[in-house]
C-alpha cells in the first residue's frame, strides 16, 4: 500500500492518551479519504443519541488519498463529527496544506474524543503526540493564532488547525482554520471547542511515496495543463465572486434575509467589482493549479486594511443577504469571520434573520443591545458578529443558529429561518430552482450546495428550473453521488471538468497512487456508499421524513420581483421531488433505507441497525 | 436588427465594457449572433467562443430574460429580449 | 572580465499563488518520492499573499562554494550549476548557511548537500517551471531581469503621463 499510511491516530483528551488504528486497503478502498472516511470513522465511534457538545462526539479527521502529491487540488481533508446545529451528521471539508502534513506525519486520519480538564493543543510531530498548555493562546483568533504557535514551536513547517473565540464559545457554526481555509460548516469549530482543544499543530518529515511515480506525475501535468482550460476558467478569472452578478441576472441571488432574488447593488458587490476595486491577487490551496480564491484589500476608508480572500458563499451571506450593497464593510465582516473562527455563511444567515426580526418588530432595538440592526446597517452588523463570537447579549441567542433562535424567539419568525435541518440555506433562492430546492431538503447536513449540485441542473437548464416533475431523481441521485466521490477522494470539485472520463481517468490515478487496484465502477460505487452511511447515520440519531423539508418561505411566499417573480415551491412539488429522489435512492416512500441495500452496497455492519424490512413492490405482505 | 447583450464574468474583463450592441440581419439565428460577437470581440473566440465559432465553450452560455438558457443554435433570435453572455459554472 | 550570464529558476511573486506544486515536482523528479523537504526549490509564504519559490541563483560569487569546509563544492562552467562532489560532501552544513536564500538542501537520509542543478538530467529542462500552473517560474539571467524591469519601470513611466 502506498501514500495511505494504514494507521489512524485516536486521541483521549479526557485522560490524554493516545492509540494507534490500522486500517486495511479493502477499508480504505471502500471509503477512499476525506468526507468518506472521516464519516466512516465518525459512525464507527460515537455512539447514537450523543451530545454533539459532550465529550462522547468523535471530532473525525481524514485526509485526501492525493495528499501530499502532484495532483492538483488533491490535497484537502474531511472532517466529521455529529453536529451541533442539525444533531446529524456533519461533514466539511478544507483545503489547504493540513492534510498533506497528516499524510506525511504518518496518519490518514485522527479521531478526537472526550474533554480535556482544561484548555489544550496538540502537537503532533509523526507519531509522538504532545498535549501542551493552551491557556497563553486562549481569545486569540483562529488565523493569528496559527503564526504564533509556528513561532512559538519555532517551525515553519508546522501547518496548524485551530479555532477562535467563536469555538471557545461553543457557537454552533464555529469554524476550524487552517492556513485561512475553513472548515467551515456545521459547526466542528464547537465541537473541537467542546473538547477544549485550541489547536492541532502538526508536522510531519515522512515522504509520500506512490505506487507509480512516473505515472502519477505524468497524469499531474496533464490535469495541471486541462486545468487552465475552459473547465475552469470561471474560477481562474473571477473566482467564485462572479455569482452575484449572474444569480441576480437571473434572479436567485438572495437579498434581505431571501425575502428578495435581486439585489439593487449587486454591481458594487460583484466579482467583477471586486477585480477592477480590491483585488490583490489569487491563492491557492496546496498542490492547487486553479487559485480561486480572489485576496481583496481595501486601501483606505473606515475598513482601512480589511483584507481577506472571498468568495461567493461569505459573499452573499454577508453582503445582499444583509442588504449591504459595498464591498469594504463586507471584506470586513468577512475577515472577522474567519478570525472570530465562525462561518461566515451561517453568521450572515442569522443575522439576516435578526434584521428582519428588527424590521418588523420582532426584535427591539433594546433586544438588540441598542443597536439599530436593520438591513444595510454595516455597523450594526459588524458589532453583532464579534458579539455572536463572545456569546454577549443578543449574540448569544445568534451563536445558536437560526433554527434554535427562531425557536426560542418565535413570533411567526420560524417563516423566515432560512436553515434545513438547521444548517443555514446557502447562495441561491431555490424558490425558483426546484430541482435544487429538493436537493437541499434531502441533504443530510442540511441546506447544502456542495453535498447536492443539483444547482446545476436548475441553472445550466438541464431541468426546466420552474416548474417539477417525477423525472429529476435519478439526475439529484447522479449528482449527489458525484460530488460525494470527489469528497471522498478528496478532489476539488473545481476540477470536476478537467477529465476527458472521469470514472476510468480518476480510478487510474487512485490506483497510480496507492497501489490499490480500483476500477472505474468501484470508484462510482463509493459515492453511493458514502451517501447512504450519511444517511444511516441520521437515521440512527432519528431522523424522520418529516426533517426533509424546506423553510416556509420557500414554500409559501412567491418571489416578489425581478426575473423569477412569482415562483415557489408548493408542498405538492416538494413531495413530488423528494418521492422521486428516495425512489430513485432505492429507499423506501419514508425515505428510509431497506436492508438488502445496505447489504448491496457494502454496508451490511450496519444494516441490522438501521436498514428496514422491506416486502418487494407488488407483493402481499 | 440591434441586439444589446450583456457581459458577465471573463466577457465582461475581455470586451472591456458591461454590455454591447450588435447589429445582425432580421432572421439571424443565435449561432448568428454569437459569430457576430466573435467578429466585434476577437477576444472572446477561445475562452468564451468555441475557436471555429460553431457555439460558446461549454464554460459560457447565453440567457434570454434571466429564464432560459438558449439550447438550439439554429433557431431566430428575437428582438426585444434581455440577453445575456455570463458563466455557466454556477458552483460557489 | 565580464558577469558570467548563467541562467537560474526564477519566481515572479506576482504570479505565484503558493500551491507548492513546484515543490512536489522537484523531489518526485529527484528522488521519486514527494518531500517538500527534499525539494531544492522552496516557497515561501508570509501569509496571506506574499509568496514566492525560492532556488539556487547561481551567485556570481558563489559563498556556498567558499564556505564549504572540504572543497566539496564547485561550480560547472558552462551552466554555472554548483556540483557537491558526494564523495567529499559529509553534511556539516556549512553551506547551507552560506546562502542568503536558504536554497540548499541538506537531505537527511544520504547527508549530503543538494542544490539545483536544473534538472541536468532532464532534455527539457527544469520541471518545476514545466509544471508551474501559473507560468510564475522561467530561467533567466540578472541582465535580462534588469532589461525587464527597466522596461517596465518605462512603460510605467509612460502610463502615467499619457493618462490625463
Ligand atoms: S508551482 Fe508556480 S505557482 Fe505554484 S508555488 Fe511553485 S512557483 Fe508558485
Amino acid at each position: 500500500m502506498y501514500a495511505y499510511t494504514g494507521k489512524i491516530l485516536h486521541v483521549d483528551l479526557t485522560n490524554q492518551t493516545t492509540r494507534v488504528q490500522e486500517l486495511e486497503p479493502e477499508f480504505l478502498k471502500r471509503y477512499l479519504g476525506g468526507v468518506g472516511l472521516a464519516t466512516r470513522l465518525l459512525y464507527d465511534n460515537t455512539p447514537a443519541g450523543c451530545d454533539p457538545l459532550g465529550p462522547d462526539n468523535a471530532l473525525c479527521f481524514a485526509c485526501s488519498s492525493f495528499a501530499g502529491t502532484t495532483i492538483p487540488v488533491g490535497t484537502k481533508h474531511g472532517v466529521a463529527s455529529k453536529s451541533p446545529l442539525t444533531g446529524f451528521v456533519g461533514d466539511s471539508l478544507s483545503g489547504s496544506h493540513f492534510s498533506e502534513m497528516l499524510r506525511r506525519a504518518g496518519w490518514d486520519g485522527m479521531v478526537l474524543k472526550g474533554q480535556a480538564p482544561r484548555w489544550l493543543y496538540l502537537v503532533i510531530d509523526d507519531d509522538l503526540v504532545r498535549f501542551v498548555d493552551a491557556q497563553p493562546y486562549m481569545g486569540k483568533g483562529a488565523v493569528e493564532v496559527q503564526s504564533i504557535l509556528r513561532e512559538e514551536l519555532g517551525d515553519d513547517n508546522y501547518r496548524v488547525s485551530a479555532i477562535g473565540p467563536a469555538g471557545e464559545h461553543l457557537v454552533r457554526f464555529a469554524s476550524i482554520d487552517n492556513d485561512g481555509r475553513q472548515v467551515g460548516r456545521t459547526g466542528n469549530g464547537a465541537v473541537m471547542g467542546s473538547k477544549r482543544l485550541k489547536a492541532i499543530a502538526i508536522r510531519g518529515s515522512r515522504p509520500v511515496t506512490v505506487a507509480d511515480p512516473k505515472g502519477l506525475m505524468a497524469a499531474s501535468l496533464k490535469l495541471i495543463k486541462t486545468s487552465q482550460g475552459p473547465g475552469t476558467v470561471k474560477y481562474r478569472t473571477l473566482g467564485t465572486p462572479s455569482n452575484v452578478l449572474n444569480m441576480n441576472a437571473i434572479g436567485v441571488l438572495p437579498t434581505r434575509n431571501f425575502s428578495e432574488t435581486t439585489f439593487e447593488h449587486a454591481e458594487t458587490i460583484s466579482g467583477e467589482y471586486l477585480r477592477d476595486h480590491y483585488r490583490v491577487k489569487s491563492v491557492s490551496c496546496s498542490s492547487c493549479s486553479i487559485a480561486c480564491e480572489q485576496w481583496g484589500v481595501v486601501r483606505d476608508g473606515k475598513y482601512k486594511g480589511a483584507k481577506i480572500g472571498l468568495d461567493y458563499e461569505p459573499l452573499f451571506a454577508l453582503g445582499s443577504n444583509c442588504g449591504i450593497g459595498t464591498l469594504p464593510p463586507i471584506i470586513k465582516l468577512v475577515e472577522m469571520s474567519d478570525e472570530l473562527g465562525m462561518d461566515a455563511m451561517s453568521a450572515g444567515v442569522v443575522i439576516s434573520w435578526a434584521m428582519e426580526c428588527y424590521e418588523r418588530g420582532l426584535l427591539t432595538q433594546e433586544d438588540c443591545d441598542g443597536l439599530e440592526l436593520a438591513f444595510g446597517n454595516e455597523d450594526a452588523a459588524i458589532e453583532v458578529l464579534r458579539k455572536i463570537a463572545y456569546r454577549e447579549g443578543i449574540g448569544d441567542l445568534l451563536a445558536e443558529g437560526t433554527m434554535r433562535a427562531s425557536e426560542r424567539l418565535a413570533k411567526g419568525s420560524e417563516h423566515f429561518a432560512m436553515h434545513v435541518k438547521g444548517l443555514e440555506m446557502p447562495g441561491y433562492d431555490v424558490r425558483s430552482l426546484k430541482t435544487f430546492a429538493a436537493g437541499l431538503a434531502v441533504g443530510t447536513r442540511g441546506a447544502c450546495h456542495n453535498r447536492s449540485l443539483a444547482y446545476e441542473l436548475d441553472i445550466k437548464g438541464v431541468f426546466d428550473r420552474f416548474t417539477a416533475d417525477d423525472g429529476r431523481g435519478k439526475a439529484m441521485v447522479d449528482n449527489e453521488n458525484f460530488a460525494c466521490i470527489l469528497d471522498c477522494l478528496v478532489l476539488c470539485k473545481f476540477l470536476r471538468n478537467c477529465f476527458d472520463d472521469f470514472g476510468p481517468d480518476v480510478a487510474a490515478i487512485y490506483t497510480m497512487t496507492t497501489g490499490i487496484f480500483l476500477t472505474a465502477d468501484e470508484l462510482m460505487a463509493v459515492g453511493e456508499r458514502v451517501c447512504n452511511l450519511k444517511k444511516a447515520f441520521n437515521i440512527r440519531e432519528g431522523w424522520t421524513r418529516a426533517d426533509d423539508t424546506l423553510p416556509p418561505r420557500v414554500l409559501e411566499d412567491p418571489i416578489p420581483t425581478g426575473p423569477s417573480k412569482g415562483s415557489y415551491v408548493t408542498r405538492e412539488e416538494l413531495d413530488l421531488l423528494i418521492a422521486n429522489y428516495y425512489q430513485a435512492r432505492g429507499w423506501t416512500a419514508d425515505g428510509l433505507i431497506p436492508r438488502e441495500k445496505l447489504v448491496e452496497l457494502g454496508l451490511e455492519d450496519i444494516a441490522d441497525e438501521v436498514g428496514v424490512d422491506t416486502v418487494p413492490a407488488g407483493q402481499a405482505i | 436588427m440591434k441586439l444589446k447583450v450583456e457581459f458577465l464574468g471573463l466577457a465582461r474583463e475581455l470586451a472591456g465594457d458591461a454590455e454591447a450592441v450588435v447589429t445582425v440581419d432580421d432572421r439571424a439565428t443565435w449561432h448568428d449572433l454569437i459569430s457576430a460577437l466573435a467578429d466585434a470581440y476577437p477576444s472572446f473566440v477561445g475562452p468564451i467562443v468555441l475557436p471555429d465559432r460553431s457555439n460558446l465553450t461549454a464554460a459560457y452560455m447565453l440567457n434570454v430574460g434571466g429564464r432560459a438558457i438558449v439550447r438550439d443554435l439554429d433557431v431566430p433570435v428575437q428582438p426585444g429580449q434581455r440577453l445575456l453572455l455570463m458563466f455557466a459554472e454556477a458552483g460557489g | 572580465m565580464t558577469q558570467p550570464a548563467y541562467q537560474h529558476v526564477i519566481c515572479d511573486p506576482d504570479l505565484c499563488t503558493g500551491c507548492r506544486l513546484c515543490e512536489y515536482v522537484c523531489s518526485a523528479n529527484k528522488h521519486g518520492v514527494f518531500d517538500p523537504n527534499l525539494a531544492r526549490i522552496r516557497v515561501v509564504r508570509i501569509e496571506p499573499v506574499t509568496m514566492t519559490a525560492i532556488s539556487c541563483r547561481m551567485c556570481a560569487d558563489a559563498p556556498c562554494v567558499i564556505a564549504c569546509p572540504r572543497d566539496a563544492l564547485s561550480r560547472a562552467p558552462e551552466t554555472g550549476v554548483i556540483l557537491v562532489d558526494d564523495t567529499k560532501c559529509d553534511g556539516c552544513g556549512w553551506c547551507v548557511e552560506a546562502c542568503d536564500f536558504g536554497a540548499i538542501v541538506l537531505n537527511p537520509a544520504s547527508k549530503t548537500a543538494e542544490i539545483c542543478d536544473l534538472c541536468a538530467d532532464q532534455e527539457d529542462g527544469p520541471q518545476c517551471v514545466i509544471y508551474c500552473p501559473k507560468e510564475a517560474l522561467s530561467l533567466s539571467t540578472p541582465e535580462v531581469l534588469r532589461q525587464k524591469a527597466r522596461r517596465d519601470v518605462v512603460k510605467r513611466l509612460f502610463e502615467e503621463l499619457l493618462t490625463p
